[in-house]
């Protein structure tokens, strides 16, 4: 993340302030997160607000692949940023601030899940299993070259099965196909190592493969 | 089907395109959601306009409720009283009470206008109900139970006649 993604109301005290002196808070940011946080951290809802903007892709991402509703994922998403600016002055920038907040999204994400469950299964019981899959609604947006290349019907076949997978297996496919976290990343936000990450992506893959028949 | 080679990236595609999506408007919902709460900052004319209304009601109200309330000694001395009941020929204990005078109401009741009795307090005063006719005082029986009448008991000496040889037998 480039300052040049900042505010340049932001960005023009770069130049002065001596918030990226070596050494100071939030060294592992870079310069404009690091300004950003420091305004941010005292208060300043502009500053945050920037904050929200450099992240809210990848937030809201994250908590859809937890959740798989565009709704729930928003509401998680809302809910872990204001949990988050509450947080903030807190943040003692031990990881990055990415990865503190994909933890509190990940998180807000997974007690939503947690109540959609139990809701689910004292009120539903639905054996339909096209029913339980709350990724329906998300497939098929893609209108690149290469999703129109395969055939619907394949695509539907893949997507079922990795509905069927456990959410240990599926949160950590989805996480990692995302395309917007590293392995390491995801460690940290599942809080397993690094190679358990990898383990579970690659069972994923190989369950998948063997429900359809390959 | 698919092609086993080809399944890995079908499996990339499609889990990317089930997370594939853009948040609606989140950066507006949550800067709403922490944003202060509103200061009231309404303008000094308002504020002005708002107590002089408040002024003018309290005012008003003040003044209805005076002249809606009767001057209390005419009132008192209006109450239909029936001094033909009296309540010591029943021998029912009653307590005295006496009618305040008209100083020590208004020493009560130092707000309250001095007016002449209105039109409407003038006809209830005229509706004054009749005393009813003097009840027939309860005459109580003398019940007395009759006096107990205890006979003397006489008591009869018991004659056990001597016992001989010839009563038992031998």
């Amino acid at each position: 993340m480039s300052t040049s993604l900042v505010n340049a109301a932001f960005a023009d005290r770069l130049i002065t302030t001596d918030v990226l002196a070596p050494g100071s808070a939030f060294s592992r940011e870079e310069p404009g997160i690091r300004l950003l946080l420091h305004d941010a951290c005292r208060g300043n809802r502009e500053a945050f607000g920037e904050l929200i903007a450099l992240h809210e892709s990848v937030v809201f991402r994250t908590a859809l692949a937890a959740l798989g509703r565009a709704e729930d994922a928003e509401d998680a998403a809302q809910d872990a940023l204001v949990v988050a600016w509450r947080k903030l002055p807190g943040f003692r920038g031990d990881a990055t601030f990415r990865t503190w907040l994909l933890t509190i999204v990940w998180h807000k994400a997974l007690d939503r899940r947690r109540v959609r469950r139990l809701w689910w299964t004292r009120t539903q019981q639905n054996t339909m299993e096209a029913a339980d899959d709350p990724f329906r609604d998300v497939a098929g947006t893609d209108s690149s070259a290469e999703a129109h290349a395969i055939a619907r019907e394949q695509r539907a076949l893949v997507r079922a099965a990795i509905v069927r997978l456990t959410p240990k297996l599926k949160d950590a496919l989805l996480l990692a196909s995302s395309g917007e976290h590293s392995y390491e990343e995801i460690a940290a936000i599942l809080r397993i190592p690094v190679g358990t990450v990898k383990w579970r992506v690659s069972e994923a893959r190989r369950l998948i493969k063997q429900r359809l028949g390959m | 089907m698919i092609e086993p080679p080809n399944l890995n990236d079908v499996i990339e595609l499609v889990a990317r395109e089930m997370t594939g999506r853009e948040p609606r408007a989140l950066r507006a919902a949550v800067l709403k959601r922490i944003a202060p709460p509103p200061r009231m900052n309404t303008p000094v004319w308002i504020a002005l306009g708002l107590l002089a209304a408040a002024s003018s009601f309290a005012v008003f109200a003040t003044h209805h409720s005076a002249r809606q309330r009767p001057e209390p000694a005419q009132a008192l001395a209006s109450l239909p009283v029936n001094r033909s009941w009296d309540p010591a020929r029943l021998g029912v204990p009653v307590v005295h009470l006496q009618r305040p005078s008209a100083s020590a109401v208004r020493h009560v009741d130092r707000r309250a206008r001095p007016l002449a009795p209105s039109a409407g307090e003038l006809a209830w005063q005229a509706r004054a109900i009749p005393a009813l006719a003097v009840p027939e005082p309860i005459v109580l029986d003398e019940i007395q139970p009759e006096p107990l009448e205890v006979r003397p008991l006489g008591i009869t000496p018991l004659s056990v006649p001597a016992m001989d040889e010839a009563d038992t037998g031998l």
